[in-house]
């Protein structure tokens, strides 16, 4: 083999789709991290689908079925009773959540969006003490966008509870909290991403920041904001369908109770609810989206 | 378009640090049509911006009528891409009045009551009538642009300036462009960025020509001469030359701010 034919020989495996050095070296530490992590989660396949775990599921589906649809399961004795009054307090709790968090995200993600506070057409010819007052105004609300969202909506919940007492608010308040937190980021980050001349020629038409802001620069990424608002508020839903779990309120309750008494039946009842309930709210996503964007 | 003087003393330009104008004096009469030309990077819509009052110059100072230019004194028809895509072409047109607006008329009209007489007419003299309550990335190109020369007329400027306002159209529409746009100025001050230098000799009075962020050429549109275009428009034979055209603006790249797509 001549010296030309060694040296081109790794541009020719490559082209014959074979991994080069780097593809490989990447695909090495990719097995590695699975390879660790399914170590530090101990998996265990054998357990899985071993006879004592076969056995338990077939337990549960036999003795979970048929459903439970009796009437007081399902409706309850007063108007805020039963599984079905669950289902709708679920669904409150994901819209005024959403509510909330959209409200709370607004504000706060126009503070943690460049454009609207140190860069970009507003602030060329702004002093420099302007610009650091934007800088630091930016990055104290990406801080506490960072925060409100690194709590978990079900810590959040636990905190509320213990303040304002067990209930569907309480649940309602720790999404809205969380949900304030990742909706201001990913807002922040779209305004970010606009086009910063169509601002600027709206700009120049003489009319205040506000106004700029409103007809300039929101509008580019008004459908994006919709868009992903919706997808949210799915999201919070199936957040609200186990905050019962921590006594603020919806499905969750029906859940864990369940669990606790090993009561299957009502279980599976639960179960198909929520199922339902996620799905109907998805369908219903996926129009407005459509139609809104 | 009441008559106006505009005055560009020693106007100079820097991004992050690079020249992008260099020393820019121009004295421009109220009834002048100047067209703007010079090859891509060359400074002409930092110029036109800088007019518009987007922009202040590091160095120098821009009058209108022996006054500091203010941002909102002069409409700007941008290029077409500086639209809202996702509004329609009335409402696009309604956000050039707002400059003219009470602050919370500007925030709710737009949306709610798009379209006042003016914008109405503005969009017919643009021969885009039939397409006013279409979404802007439903229009062509060369309708884009027409929305945004749309928006510059209703704006109540002291100037017109516009920004390439015949890209992408075809020979007739650039002239009815141009004719909207001439009635506009009304014999008063008219600065249009051009690309089509024919264009510019023949239908403006004087022409501002830029390279590398100097003005190389001012001349009276007759007067241009091919071999004047030639050394604007190829690098090498300007750049290379005898020396006469070399400074620091002429050595730099020049870039646009970091957030000047």
């Amino acid at each position: 083999m001549s010296k030309d034919t060694v040296s081109e020989r790794p541009e020719t495996l490559e082209r014959a789709g074979v991994l080069s050095k780097s593809q490989l070296s990447v695909l090495l530490v990719f097995v590695l991290l699975v390879a660790v992590s399914a170590w530090i989660v101990q998996v265990d396949l054998v357990a899985l689908i071993g006879d004592q775990s076969r056995e338990q599921m077939w337990r549960f589906i036999a003795e979970g079925l048929p459903p439970d649809t009796s009437e007081t399961y399902l409706l309850g004795r007063t108007l805020r009773d039963g599984l079905l009054w669950a289902v709708v307090e679920t669904l409150a709790i994901s819209v005024v959540g959403t509510v909330i968090g959209v409200g709370l995200a607004i504000p706060m993600a126009l503070a943690a969006t460049a454009p609207v506070t140190y860069n970009g057409p507003f602030f060329e010819t702004a002093s420099r003490r302007r610009v650091l007052a934007g800088k630091g105004l930016h990055k104290t609300a990406r801080f506490v966008l960072s925060f409100l969202r690194s709590v978990p909506g079900l810590v959040w919940g636990f905190l509320f509870v213990t303040a304002i007492g067990l209930g569907p608010f309480a649940g309602a308040l720790a999404l809205g909290i969380h949900n304030a937190g990742v909706l201001g980021k990913l807002y922040a980050d779209f305004l970010e991403d606009s086009n910063p001349v169509v601002t600027e020629s709206v700009w120049t038409t003489g009319c205040s920041k506000l106004e700029a802001i409103a007809h300039g620069l929101v509008p580019q990424k008004s459908a994006t904001i919709v868009s992903y608002t919706l997808y949210r508020w799915e999201c919070v839903l199936r957040s609200a369908t186990i905050l019962g779990f921590v006594g603020a309120g919806g499905i969750g309750y029906y859940l864990v109770i369940s669990i606790q008494r090993l009561q299957y039946q009502k279980l599976v009842t639960a179960i198909v609810a929520v199922f339902v309930l996620v799905v109907l709210t998805d369908a219903t996503s996926s129009r407005l989206r459509s139609r809104l964007t | 378009m009441t008559a106006h003087t505009l005055e560009v003393s020693g106007v100079s330009k820097q991004f992050g640090g690079q020249t992008v104008l260099e020393d820019i004096s121009a004295s421009i009469d109220a009834t002048e049509r100047v067209a703007i030309i010079g090859p891509s990077g060359a400074g002409k819509t930092t110029f036109l911006r800088l007019i518009a009052g987007a922009i202040e110059p590091d160095a120098g100072s821009i009058t209108l009528n022996g006054e500091p230019i203010r941002r909102g004194e002069v409409a700007v028809a941008y290029q077409g891409d500086a639209l809202v895509r996702s509004r329609t072409a009335l409402q696009n047109v309604s956000a050039g009045e707002l400059g003219a607006n009470s602050w919370w008329e500007g925030l709710l009209d737009p949306i709610f009551r798009p379209g006042s007489q003016k914008a109405h007419e503005a969009l017919a003299a643009v021969g885009l009538e039939d397409h006013k309550h279409e979404r802007v990335d439903e229009l062509s190109a060369g309708e884009r642009g027409r929305v945004a020369v749309a928006r510059a007329l209703v704006q109540s400027g002291k100037a017109l300036l516009a920004d390439e306002p015949t890209a992408n159209l075809d020979r007739t529409t650039q002239e009815q462009v141009l004719d909207v746009l001439e009635a506009t100025a009304e014999g008063g001050l008219y600065l249009v960025v051009l690309h089509d230098v024919s264009i510019a000799k023949e239908r403006f009075d004087r022409i501002l020509g830029f390279r590398k962020g100097e003005l190389r050429m001012d001349s009276p549109a007759a007067a241009v001469s091919e071999s004047e275009l030639k050394s604007l428009f190829q690098a090498r034979t300007a750049d290379s030359g005898s020396g006469t055209h070399t400074s620091a603006a002429a050595n730099t790249t020049q870039t646009p701010p970091p957030w000047y797509v």
